[in-house]
């Protein structure tokens, strides 16, 4: 009888044990499709039989395998990088048109044209014009594309902020998530499943370094330097823009240089990398700069070489910060009678000339007479951007002395002035055409043929550029390329790592997801336990009626 | 089954995404017929696309350049043909003139003369203008300004009631229009002080002297002396005048606005017919004496396309003589001008030999001119085949382009058809795979 009492607990404590079982499939159905969540199981062991035999429950374990997360955390990082870079230079590559039928090309392609139309017609008003207008296209075609990269440069900035404020919810839930598994211990599947999903989502933005406590808790380091999350802790991470970039801070150390992969780090690099490649900063002037001051510089160096029909020195065509400049008074006042105003130019080197300015002199006699002595140093007068007043120019340094004290060109204060030159950085962005009339246009050589200017201009499409190396187009188009090859690269770095993450998801989907095939044959497997047990449960309640039965009828 | 309804998903989904991507671009290369949209499309072809678009441009605006050079040069071409004729009937009326018996027979003598020679331009407000009229030891003054010489007929009337009793009239110049000419029985000189004023100068005057503000000009012309003509010539001497403008009309030919023998200028008329010169032939009002304005072809080869107006009818250059009478030596041979103004001269004179002289230099003039007339066929035929050598590298280069740029419209449809027939293929995959599970099937 003592037997028969022993079997009925052991089959009642196994129906215990069974609803346990079914309890742990039960959530595993019910988190099948939830982010992040591991199968769990059920560890069942025998009882000795010594002790009883019979069943009983053990811990649940989960089926998450910490080289396939780290797997799908690696693949996503790469993922994110490639992504972004993708993203990034779609747009770049946008404002850098190849057709030849708009943009950049396409205006300079005009200005050459308008250089050989005006060099089979050289004193004719109407192909004057058109030079003039086809340089302001060109100048606006370099304005517009930096102004273009300027705001890529802009949204760049913010979307780094974005993804700064992404990683730090992210990183402070999961450290909410630790202080939590430090209450509640390391088995709870819903907090692992969360934990896991944050750091998925956290390894697509950055690359991190997963570390498992033995209190359940995950430390993460950022590229395996920098700690994002310890325990409760969350560290902050900022940024910090200055002239030379942008900066990822954390703690207030510059961890900038330790970023690998992931979505901040491809932001980062295309920030500090490859738009200061393009548009310049404080250590390099960029490669749309370089293009902008050599075509700039090659066509100035050609017209103030010549001269225009009536015998007059060219004057430039293009001026941009790059130039060394400095400014007359806004307006410019003929020196009254009986006053002359005296102005001596001195270069580095210590060569000088003086030009004068006489009473009643007027633009562009006034301008004229100035070049006519200054142009020998390279240093050229023209009308400012208002048209009002007058400004030097030259693509080297220089200094000035205004020894007059009647008002001119300066006020009527004597004085010493020092060119001022603007970011080698800047001179796509504020490339602009001197205000020439048509016949200050310099279509001849001194001594030579009347448009040899003027054809060697239309001649320069075509040319070596001296200070590129190779034609503007080659310069452009190597511009062009560089940025298309590495968006080229970028997307199929980027459909490669979709299918990598995949893989690597599915083999994790293989080792630690819930198959509801699985877990359907394994409740078939509980649920004929539990009935068996209870069959055993009644057959053992009906042997002891029997025997109770019996012994009732002693 | 794995974990979520279909673990396939995400595998399906990136390559649903794929194919797609596929699908849009192909579209795109086959609506816009390019290939190379964006420079990730082909980086390799960036730099072929653009040079070739780049030389495309270069050689149209050659071609266009071509194009107006043969034009002038056509044009020019005709010129001087026609300027070959004229210079056939001059040496036809040399000869007719030298056989004259009337020759000699019957002179008559015209007045002293000063011909301004430049269109009359009132002075501005605030100049003056006072011409004096010196004859002999007495010298008359006439003051001109905006108020009293408004206009040609006004500066005339104004002149002439001021040269009343003097013997000296002013009329409108039958040689320029718009100018004034002094006639005098007796020699005289006339001398143009212009005063600009404060606010004023300018271009102006009877004499167009240049003044500045608050600035000075003068000018002194001394009256030609009475030409002795034969009357008999006289009918030969209109058609030498006539000949003589159609020739300088001949060297002012101009083309859409551009004066094809315009050389380094070709917005300046290169002659005016003021009367000065040679024979009172032309005044030449060009840049310079030689043209040095090139054209170039696609190469950057050049030429000078067309000789300058000098070059062709006033070389080697021919200083005026100082007097007309007694007839001066013969000028340079070649010179077409003043082998024209020599004839002209000579007829003037009644010179039987300067004729004969004057017709073996228009002999030699016309030499020049079919020197010059074939400079400008070498011109015609360099621009032919200079635009037949950019017609070609434009057809060349423009294939190039096509190739490397445009779309492959039958690979491109295919590849659509081979893609959206994947899709289709995988959507109908996909939509066939069964979603069930055991948990189905134990209820």
């Amino acid at each position: 009888m003592a037997g028969l009492l022993s079997g009925l607990q052991t089959a009642g404590h196994a129906l215990d044990v069974m609803e346990q079982a079914m309890s742990v499939i039960q959530n595993n159905v019910a988190n099948a499709s939830t982010p992040g969540y591991a199968a769990q199981k059920l560890n069942i062991s025998s009882v000795p039989f010594q002790d009883g035999g019979g069943i009983q429950a053990g811990t649940v374990s989960s089926s998450r395998n910490q080289y396939a997360e780290q797997s799908v955390q690696h693949q996503n990082s790469l993922l994110g990088t490639a992504s972004q870079q993708a993203a990034s230079l779609s747009s770049l590559q946008n404002i850098f048109n190849v057709t030849g039928k708009t943009g950049i090309p396409a205006a300079l392609s005009n200005l050459y044209s308008a250089f050989s139309a005006w060099s089979a017609s050289p004193a004719d008003a109407t192909t004057q014009q058109q030079v003039l207008t086809a340089a302001k296209g060109v100048a606006q075609a370099f304005n517009s594309a930096a102004s273009n990269i300027g705001q890529i440069q802009s949204q760049t900035d913010r979307q780094v902020t974005t993804t700064l404020n992404q990683i730090n919810n992210l990183t402070s839930q999961i450290a909410g998530i630790n202080q939590q598994i430090r209450y509640s211990g390391p088995n709870d599947a819903g907090l692992q499943a969360n934990l896991y999903n944050d750091l998925e989502q956290l390894s697509n933005l950055t690359s991190v370094d997963v570390q498992i406590e033995s209190d359940g808790t995950a430390t993460v380091l950022m590229a395996g330097q920098t700690p994002l999350v310890s325990g409760a802790t969350q560290t902050q991470l900022q940024s910090s823009t200055s002239a030379n970039g942008i900066a990822i801070m954390a703690n207030d150390q510059d961890v900038t240089s330790t970023l690998t992969d992931g979505q901040l780090a491809a932001l980062v690099n295309f920030r500090n990398q490859t738009l200061p490649s393009v548009v310049g900063n404080a250590t390099q002037p960029g490669t749309l700069n370089q293009l902008a001051q050599a075509v700039a510089s090659q066509i100035n160096s050609l017209l103030t070489s010549g001269q225009t029909a009536s015998g007059v020195s060219g004057l430039p065509l293009f001026v941009s910060s790059a130039n060394y400049t400095i400014n007359g008074q806004t307006v410019y006042v003929p020196p009254p009678t009986g006053q002359i105003e005296t102005l001596t130019f001195t270069t580095p080197s210590g060569a000088s000339v003086t030009a004068t300015v006489n009473a009643g002199d007027k633009p562009p006699t006034v301008i004229a007479e100035i070049n006519e002595q200054t142009s020998a140093l390279g240093i050229h007068a023209v009308l400012n951007q208002a048209g009002t007043g007058i400004t030097f120019q030259s693509d080297s340094a220089f200094s000035m002395s205004d020894t007059s004290t009647a008002p001119g060109i300066f006020s009527s204060s004597t004085g010493t002035y020092t060119a001022a030159t603007g970011a080698s950085n800047a001179v796509a962005a504020t490339l602009s055409v001197n205000p020439l009339a048509g016949s200050d246009l310099a279509p001849a050589q001194v001594s030579g043929s009347a448009n040899g200017i003027a054809s060697q201009l239309a001649q320069l499409g075509t040319a070596t550029n001296p200070t590129l190396g190779m034609s503007y187009t080659d310069f452009y188009s190597d511009i062009a390329s560089t940025i298309g090859s590495q968006e080229s690269a970028a997307t199929t770095a980027q459909q490669t790592q979709t299918d990598l993450l995949t893989q690597a998801q599915n083999m994790r989907a293989q080792v630690s997801g819930v198959s509801l095939n699985d877990q359907a044959a394994q409740l078939l497997q509980f649920q004929q336990a539990y009935q068996a047990s209870s069959q055993l449960i009644q057959v053992i309640s009906s042997t002891m009626q029997y025997f109770m039965q019996a012994m009732q009828q002693i | 089954m794995l974990s979520g309804i279909f673990a396939s998903n995400p595998n399906f989904i990136a390559s649903l995404d794929q194919i797609e991507a596929r699908i849009t671009r192909t579209n795109e290369q086959i609506t816009s017929g390019v290939r190379v949209n964006v420079a990730s499309d082909d980086p390799a072809a960036v730099s072929q696309i653009l040079s070739a678009q780049q030389q495309i441009d270069h050689i149209t605006q050659v071609q266009a350049n071509l194009n107006i050079a043969s034009l002038s040069a056509k044009t020019a071409d005709g010129a001087l043909q026609s300027a070959s004729q004229l210079i056939d009937q001059l040496v036809s009326i040399g000869a007719q003139a030298a056989g004259s018996t009337a020759l000699g027979t019957t002179t008559t003598s015209s007045n002293f003369v000063v011909d301004s020679a430049q269109p009359f331009t009132a002075p501005a407000s605030g100049d003056t203008e006072t011409l004096t009229f010196n004859i002999g030891a007495s010298s008359t003054s006439i003051t001109l300004n905006a108020a009293n010489a408004s206009n040609l007929q006004a500066a005339i009337d104004t002149i002439n009631t001021g040269l009343s009793g003097t013997g000296i009239t002013a009329t409108a110049s039958s040689n320029t229009p718009g100018a004034i000419a002094f006639q005098g029985s007796s020699g005289f000189s006339v001398t143009d002080q212009l005063t600009g004023g404060a606010a004023g100068g300018g271009t102006e005057g009877v004499f167009r002297q240049t003044v500045a503000a608050g600035g000075t000009a003068s000018y002194t012309a001394t009256a030609a002396a009475p030409v002795t003509s034969n009357s008999a010539n006289a009918s030969f001497l209109t058609a030498v005048t006539q000949i003589q403008q159609q020739l300088i009309a001949l060297a002012n030919t101009t083309v859409n606005g551009r004066y094809v023998f315009g050389g380094d200028n070709a917005t300046t008329a290169p002659y005016s017919a003021t009367g000065a010169g040679w024979g009172a032939s032309a005044t030449y009002t060009g840049a310079t004496q030689a043209n040095t304005s090139t054209i170039s072809d696609i190469n950057g080869q050049s030429i000078v396309p067309i000789p300058s107006a000098q070059q062709v009818f006033d070389y080697p250059p021919a200083t005026a003589p100082a007097t007309t009478s007694p007839l001066p030596g013969e000028p340079p041979s070649g010179n077409v001008f003043a082998a024209v103004g020599y004839l002209r001269m000579a007829l003037q004179n009644n010179d039987q030999s300067a004729i004969q002289n004057a017709t073996a230099l228009l002999h030699l003039a016309l030499g020049q001119i079919n020197q010059a007339s074939m400079t400008i066929g070498d011109t015609e035929n360099w621009i032919d085949q200079a635009n037949s050598t950019a017609s070609t590298a434009l057809t060349n280069i423009q294939q190039q382009l096509s190739s490397v740029r445009d779309t492959d419209i039958p690979s491109a449809a295919m590849q659509l058809s081979m893609d959206q027939t994947a899709l289709q293929a995988a959507i109908s995959a996909h939509a066939s795979l069964s979603n069930k599970s055991l948990f189905d099937y134990i209820g």
